[in-house]
């Protein structure tokens, strides 16, 4: 895994150097698309649950630009809305989830033999439980709703940042200015809060950027099967799913929101490609 | 290859996945196979999943019954026009109020060779008749039928309870199996009958296979292989319409009708069905029981538009009533709620509920075309007046098993079909007995038992005008609309659509075929 790599690239040889263009893409696709989403109510053409029921499936026009869809909705204001719900939710799950893998890698690591042992084996047991699984049982007990829905993407992804942080952890721990802190009379908390953690910080980020893409695919894909956001709001992975059967007739309906889908997640990688090179160039010059 | 663009490819093709997911149904595939072309086996595409193949089994004519009308065989049938024909009975008569005789063909054979006679036919009653049998399509008959009879090998005397108009018609859809194979096998994965096909193999959940009995009596149908599949979803139907899997499926949403209009492959069409659709309501919670509030949903919501636009434009809303013409007989004094969302907030207010209410409208997937957008278009125009509705959804078999307790949703897209048009019948499924209904309406339950025993068609027509204006005044639906029967078939494949959506092997021939 690329992002675990990092750590140790730093150690090695450095590799060519290259130009950030790439990066620098992906996070003004991101911030864009962020930005389009957030302002969605002011930039939105028409009103995303407004319906004309006579004319549907209009195909994309100069009043609605990306076409109408089975109701006669503006699939636009459909796409920027359903991005507000779709990325507001994998942004929340994802902060989660690293707050959670790095609170249980560093106790982890930190904690003892007993600690290491239960959460590694808990940590097992979740990756043996495919993501799209557990949301499904999950979410068919608890309803479909948004807290219901967070949580679930969370718990289908903590398990990385756990692995990443428990790793960084243990070798931080491993280093001689942490002994010498400890003889200087820190306790384990000050040396996680001064020392462990802000080391784990630009890992995690990087993590982060991969986390999201996963989470927001897993999102999609349970609005999709009819699981996630509920209509009439919209959500991209269930308007992909709502276009479905009209494909070959009215390709619109799902592929505006699909392209959103993939937009986002290859301008995250980007950037997030970029972060982690920044970050290993960071390590080499401290050392 | 660096390492970003190698990551960032992973990425794409990972998003790709995404759209993927939609795309697989969408590539226009060029299969080979159907029955244009192939003249041992023709595949038809079922909207449900099956569930029992019991000739006592009453399914729905979208799964089961279909597949047992290709297998079994009844007293009579009605034909692609609608008329009323013998199929094991060359003829029948009336001797009183209550007692038919219907006299039987010779030389009826099982599939396996067994004979049919009336003994067989009176055992199949008996089999109904008896409560201990718990079939579902007993107790229908034990309400209408006293007592089977078989005086000789040709000859069954059926005694109703009371008098009952349209018996003949209400027996087309009985069929027989035989006694000692029910006894030997289980009927539901093993029918035995003696119509034009029988079974090969059967897996519920996906389909069943056909083929010819040998033993039929009637006209030999022209395919000797039937394969049903199972096709629970319209984007299932559309995908196997564009892989060329099937070579005729029904219940396709207009809306994915259109992209077959310049096909090559299919014919299109779309027409009026037997299947009455409604909002049945559940009044066992307090703001429903008020007539008010019911009224007021059938004033907030423009059935024209949703018709028209979502079904097609022929589609007309039910004139306020739970019957459509032409399929049934209707009372043409009735007129449909007019949309009219200003009396419908004024009756709401009157009913004490001026800031609105909350309701729950749950749909069974895949079951009724274009289902999704209708609950859709409802709620918005339910939301104008103040009635916010949550539209939940579930597979069909959950979805039915909690239409029959008083735990179901507020409101349910559901529609009736049957394979007859007696309307004692047709207006039987909303009285207060019947096992989806979850309101008590004492009024309406008394004229529909008087038009069951009704002893001609005058006082028929009296008592239906009468219980229809009843429930009308005291609506305890939302009166929608008839649903449409959609089709695409093999443009190589002589068919005659019809209305109750059977989709019967025997019906299709090759075009131009001898």
């Amino acid at each position: 895994m690329s992002v675990i790599t990092t750590s140790t690239d730093a150690v090695t040889a450095a590799p060519a150097r290259r130009r950030p263009v790439y990066g620098i893409v992906g996070s003004v696709v991101v911030v864009a698309v962020a930005v389009l989403t957030i302002a969605a109510p002011l930039v939105a053409p028409h009103d995303p649950l407004a319906q004309d029921l006579t004319g549907l499936l209009r195909p994309p026009s100069a009043v609605h630009p990306f076409g109408t869809d089975e109701l006669g909705r503006d699939v636009l204001s459909r796409v920027l809305h359903g991005g507000r719900v779709a990325l507001g939710v994998s942004l929340v799950a994802t902060v989660l989830s690293a707050v959670l893998g790095v609170g249980l890698g560093v106790v982890a690591a930190l904690g003892g033999r007993y600690w290491d042992a239960t959460l590694g084996r808990l940590a097992d047991v979740q990756l043996a439980v495919p993501g799209i699984l557990l949301a499904l049982v999950v979410l068919a007990f608890a309803g479909s709703g948004t807290v219901a829905l967070v949580v679930v993407l969370a718990l289908g992804s903590w398990v990385l940042n756990f692995r990443i942080a428990r790793v960084h952890a243990t070798f931080v721990a491993a280093q001689p200015f942490i002994e010498a802190a400890r003889l200087a009379g820190a306790s384990t908390v000050e040396v996680v809060r001064r020392h462990v953690v802000p080391a784990l910080g630009p890992l995690v980020l990087v993590a982060a950027t991969l986390t999201f893409s996963t989470v927001l695919l897993l999102e999609s894909s349970l609005g999709f099967l009819g699981l996630g956001v509920q209509p009439p709001t919209p959500d991209w992975g269930q308007m992909v799913a709502s276009g479905q059967a009209q494909l070959a007739g009215a390709w619109w309906v799902s592929i505006f929101p699909g392209a959103a889908l993939v937009v986002v997640i290859v301008g995250v990688q980007l950037a997030g490609d970029r972060l982690a090179e920044r970050f290993s160039t960071a390590g080499r010059a401290d050392e | 290859m660096s390492r970003t663009s190698g990551r960032a490819l992973r990425a794409a093709l990972a998003g790709a996945a995404v759209l993927l997911m939609a795309g697989c149904s969408g590539a226009l595939g060029g299969g080979s196979g159907g029955a244009g072309t192939d003249t041992d086996t023709l595949t038809l595409g079922l909207s449900r999943q099956l569930t029992s193949l019991d000739p006592g089994s009453s399914g729905s004519i979208d799964g089961d019954a279909t597949v047992q009308g290709a297998i079994f065989s009844s007293l009579t049938k009605i034909g692609p026009d609608q008329k009323l024909v013998g199929d094991l009975a060359t003829s029948w008569r009336q001797d009183s109020d209550v007692q038919w005789t219907f006299v039987l063909r010779d030389g009826v054979k099982f599939s396996n060779g067994d004979p049919l006679d009336a003994a067989t036919v009176k055992w199949n009653f008996d089999r109904l008749l008896d409560p201990a049998t718990k079939l579902t399509s007993g107790p229908a008959l034990r309400a209408i039928i006293a007592r089977v009879d078989a005086p000789d090998a040709h000859t069954v005397v059926v005694t109703t309870k009371k008098p009952y108009l349209d018996l003949d018609e209400r027996l087309s859809t009985t069929t027989f199996t035989e006694q000692k194979w029910v006894e030997s096998h289980n009927p539901v994965l093993e029918p035995l009958g003696s119509g034009p096909y029988q079974l090969q193999s059967v897996d519920l959940e996906n389909g069943a296979t056909l083929v010819r009995n040998p033993n039929y009596y009637g006209d030999r149908p022209y395919y000797d292989k039937v394969a049903f599949k199972v096709l629970g979803t319209e984007a299932a139907r559309v995908q196997a319409l564009q892989s060329g899997s099937v070579d005729a499926a029904i219940q396709l949403d207009p809306q994915s009708l259109t992209q077959f209009a310049g096909s090559d492959r299919y014919t299109t069409g779309s027409q009026w069905s037997s299947w009455n659709m409604t909002l049945r309501i559940n009044e066992t919670k307090p703001p429903l029981q008020d007539p008010r509030v019911r009224q007021a949903l059938n004033y907030a919501v423009d059935k024209k538009t949703i018709a028209s636009s979502l079904l097609g434009p022929d589609i007309q809303p039910s004139s306020g009533q739970v019957l459509n013409a032409p399929y049934d007989q209707v009372n043409p004094d009735l007129q449909a709620y007019p949309h009219d969302p200003a009396k419908a907030r004024q009756l709401l207010a009157e009913a004490g509920y001026p800031n609105g209410l909350d309701l729950e409208l749950a749909l069974s997937t895949g079951t009724y075309i274009a289902s999704d957008p209708i609950a859709q278009a409802i709620a918005q125009q339910l939301g104008e007046v103040g009635i916010r509705i949550k539209v939940t959804t579930a597979q069909f078999p959950s979805w039915v098993q909690r239409s029959y307790t008083d735990d179901v949703a507020d409101l349910i897209y559901i529609g009736y079909s049957s394979g007859y048009r007696a309307p004692a019948e047709r207006l039987r499924i909303y009285t207060s007995t019947y096992s989806q209904s979850h309101f008590s309406d004492p009024a309406y339950d008394a004229l529909v038992d008087q038009l069951t025993t009704a002893t001609s068609r005058e006082q028929q027509t009296n008592l239906l005008d009468r219980a229809t204006q009843e429930f009308h005044d005291n609506p305890h639906v939302v009166f929608l609309w008839p649903q449409p029967l959609t089709w695409a078939v093999n443009k190589n494949l002589d068919w005659v659509p019809r209305p109750e959506h059977w989709l019967l092997p025997q019906d299709f021939r090759p075009k131009n075929a001898d």
